[in-house]
């Protein structure tokens, strides 16, 4: 066997294979005249093997003669097979494309019949064909319609014209056209219908317009309810006086608002809608976003939140608002409603009141007694500080307890009065002694009830005061005390006065004394004048000897001495005349010496005089200044009770003078000093001094502008300097 | 040169009929054929060796004639076996 007989066997064996394999398949390959021609085709390639095969093992057959028609026969055989697979394949396509189409138009028929909508074919507006719908909808048959305009179902030509002008106006820009309208129904019924129309070809209308047919009367009428109820709904929402706010449970987005809301804050309803929590809260901790959120979670898991918030208004303003946050559920779609009432005047109010209340009760517990309040059953309802005190209780254990209780613990021996007053509803102040059974305490006290009535004069309460009376017990004995010793005191003030006015009457005495005094110098003046122009006469006529002579002289002086103590006596009880005018210093003390120079002898008091000799007349009253030089050196001479000398000086200072008066008598007690010028003050036996006459020197020395002070030490003598300006003094004179 | 007059007209024949196909093929669309049109063409080689060993190399030629009816059907047979695989999964 060479190769080309073993080619051939083998091609031979696969166009067999393949003969057999054509044979075995079926229809969803080919169809079986195709079959045929593939295993015709495949049949002959077997037949030239074959003939090849036994043409190369040299058998000649009649095979030969036949083979080169078999191959030319082939070729076509293939084209033929080709084009039957080809034929029959589109043949097959247009059967099932058939089916397709009969199938699409029997479901097409079944829709538009059992189509809950009305479908109908419309042309120049005339109806041509109905489903049953139409005449369900309508009332019409589908043979009523057919070939009838559809003015029918218009209650007015306008409502026909406009449909059709609105409807075909779509149309022609958009392919389509829908319109809502009203029908006529054959029983004379309007109904609301939606008429969507689309042509069958839109360059040509005439053609014709399929159309379908809504009945939207329910729709209509439910569309309206919803709109009225909408309506209602908005009007109870917009109603309310509090801000309402509807979230989204999950974002926290705001949904919707009230007319309130945009009232109280300010906001325009489309600018509410892009409001976030934080630009209506105040933003100071705890009122953030953040805690916003926090609520709005628990809100959204179901929990009622209630709670007061610092808000923030579009101004700018903060107030305060009381926020309840409530979560709800409405076809799936979860939200949480926050209501907002603004109480920026309830917050002042309670501001207000908790500032009172606090005031009044740091007073109430400032005070010292114990303050209770008891319901009409003699509960605690409310007690200050002291109470507490009093009782060894707090407000936890005392509040709510039954008084007797505190007051009372191990029960009552008798009929407390305080206790029956309050249950007889009495106002009444009882007192109890520290050894009254009913005084649980160890001190006096005194107890007020006062039963608290509403403007009906009926008890609502009683208010207890206990007072401790031991201060005020305290207070009295002193009181009593002071008054023992105010008496004491008034009684030696009287002694003093009595003391006083006797001095006074010796003062008077004294003065008309001095008044006698002077009345008698002047009576005596006169006759004293006459003895001596006798005396003078005698002694100048007649012829006396020389002792004689002398004698006579001596009375002549001793009568001119006594006219001068005559004069003297006169011009000290003279009334002061009040007017300044030039007083000579040393005139006025050479005739207080005059005066006083027999009784200083008697007393063994030397003066001594050192005048300064430049010394100016001043300004003054002549008798002031000369009544307070005698009382300086009257008190001077009474120091020297011992004897002693008093030295009188003279200074002539710039714009005034100076005169001291020393004396070397006992001096003045350091403690009475500063005494030494009040009025009556005088430490000299009571007949014989007044205690006025440094007080009164005093004051008129000040009155002329001077001063008068002094330096004393005890039992070395006393030195008093006065003062006087030289000018005088301006208030002198008043 | 030996040249037979039936091995002229049937590879005329069978470049005609190629045309022809090649033809249709552009119309359309022959799916699950190109096995077939292959052992076709195969043949048709065959047929263009089969004039040609007539010419020159005629033991070549002779013998790539017969390698390539071996080759045609050995893709004949490929292309029912395909056609019938896919009746299996179409089932």
């Amino acid at each position: 066997m060479n190769i080309i007989s073993f080619l051939d066997g083998l091609g031979g064996l696969f166009f067999l294979v393949a003969f057999f394999l054509a044979l075995s398949l079926n229809k969803n390959s080919f169809d079986k005249i195709t079959k045929i021609i593939l295993c015709t085709t495949l049949g002959i390639y077997i037949f030239v093997a074959i003939s090849n095969l036994l043409e190369h093992a040299g058998i000649t057959s009649f095979l030969d003669h036949y083979e080169d028609y078999a191959e030319i026969v082939f070729v076509p055989l293939f084209l033929l097979f080709l084009s039957s697979f080809q034929v029959n394949r589109e043949f097959k396509n247009r059967q099932h494309t058939e089916k397709l189409l009969r199938e699409q138009s029997d479901l097409l028929q079944s829709i538009f019949r059992s189509a809950p909508v009305g479908i109908g074919l419309v042309a120049n507006r005339v109806f041509q064909w109905t489903n049953l719908q139409i005449s369900a909808i309508t009332g019409y048959s589908n043979d009523d319609l057919k070939g009838k305009s559809s003015r029918i179902m218009y209650e007015s030509d306008d409502a026909f014209n406009l449909v059709g002008k609105d409807k075909y106006g779509q149309i022609k820009a958009n392919n389509t056209g829908s319109v809502e309208t009203q029908w006529l129904r054959k029983d004379g019924k309007l109904i609301d219908v939606l008429l969507s129309s689309t042509p069958l070809d839109p360059a040509d209308l005439s053609v014709g317009v399929v159309f379908t047919l809504l009945d939207i009367t329910a729709q209509k009428e439910t569309k309206r309810e919803l709109q009225a109820s909408e309506q209602k709904y908005r009007g109870i929402f917009n109603a309310p006086g509090e801000a309402i706010f509807i979230h989204d449970a999950a974002t926290g987005l705001i949904l919707d608002v009230n007319q309130a809301m945009l009232d109280i804050y300010g906001y325009s309803y489309k600018e509410a809608l892009l409001l976030d929590v934080e630009a209506i809260s105040s933003g100071e901790p705890p009122y953030t976003q953040q805690e916003a959120m926090i609520k709005n979670k628990n809100a959204a898991m179901g929990e009622l939140q209630l709670f007061e918030w610092q808000c923030r208004k579009k101004s700018g303003e903060i107030f305060w608002a009381d926020v309840a946050l409530k979560f709800i559920e409405v076809r799936d779609e979860k939200f949480v409603i926050a209501v907002i009432r603004n109480i920026d005047s309830r917050k002042q109010a309670e501001d207000s009141l908790r500032k009172a209340s606090s005031e009044w009760f740091t007073a109430m517990n400032a005070s010292e007694d114990a303050i209770y309040l008891l319901d009409l059953n003699r509960h605690i309802l409310r007690g200050n500080k002291a109470f507490y005190h009093m009782t060894g209780t707090n407000s936890q254990i005392a509040i709510g307890r039954h008084i007797e209780d505190i007051v009372h613990p191990n029960g009552k021996i008798r009929s407390c009065p305080v206790c029956l007053a309050q249950e007889e509803k009495q106002d009444a102040i009882i007192i109890l002694e520290p050894d009254n059974p009913d005084n649980f305490t160890d001190r006096p006290i005194e107890i007020t009830i006062k039963i608290v009535r509403d403007d009906a004069g009926e008890p609502l309460s009683i208010l207890m005061n206990r007072h401790d009376l031991t201060r005020q017990r305290e207070i009295e004995n002193e009181l009593r005390r002071n008054r023992d010793h105010l008496e004491d005191l008034v009684n030696n003030r009287t002694q003093e006065l009595k003391l006083t006015h006797k001095q006074l009457l010796h003062a008077g005495k004294l003065s008309a004394i001095g008044s006698l005094s002077a009345s008698i110098a002047h009576e005596f003046n006169n006759p004293l004048q006459g003895v001596m122009n006798i005396i003078k006469g005698v002694a100048r006529r007649a012829t006396l000897e020389e002792d004689d002579a002398e004698l006579m002289a001596m009375a002549v002086s001793e009568c001119n001495r006594m006219g001068d103590l005559i004069k003297s006596l006169q011009d000290f009880n003279r009334p002061t005349s009040g007017k300044k005018e030039a007083v000579d210093i040393h005139a006025i003390l050479d005739n207080l010496l005059v005066l006083g120079k027999k009784d200083c002898a008697i007393r063994k008091i030397s003066i001594e005089k050192k005048y300064s000799e430049s010394l100016p007349l001043i300004r003054a009253v002549a008798d002031q200044i000369k009544q307070v030089l005698l009382n300086i050196l009257n008190n001077a001479c009474d120091a020297c009770d011992q004897g002693g000398t008093i030295t009188i000086t003279t200074e002539d200072q710039v714009e005034k003078v100076l005169v001291h008066i020393e004396d070397t008598g006992s001096g003045i007690k350091a403690e009475d000093k500063n005494h030494i010028f009040d009025p009556f003050f005088t430490t000299k036996p009571s007949m014989k001094g007044t205690g006025l006459g440094l007080s009164v020197s005093y004051g008129i020395i000040k009155n002329h502008g001077g001063d008068i002070v002094f330096k004393s030490e005890l039992e070395q003598g006393t030195r008093f300097s006065i003062i006087l300006p030289i000018e005088g003094g301006d208030s002198a004179e008043k | 040169m030996y040249l037979q007059e039936s091995e002229i007209v049937n590879l005329i024949v069978s470049v005609v009929a190629i045309y022809l196909i090649f033809i249709l093929l552009k119309k359309v669309k022959l799916l699950g054929f190109n096995l077939f049109i292959a052992g076709f063409c195969a043949i048709v080689v065959a047929q263009i060796f089969t004039v040609l060993e007539g010419i020159f190399w005629s033991v070549l030629f002779n013998t790539l004639e017969h390698l390539f009816y071996v080759i045609s059907g050995l893709l004949f047979v490929l292309a029912c076996w395909q056609r019938k695989k896919s009746e299996g999964e179409q089932e």
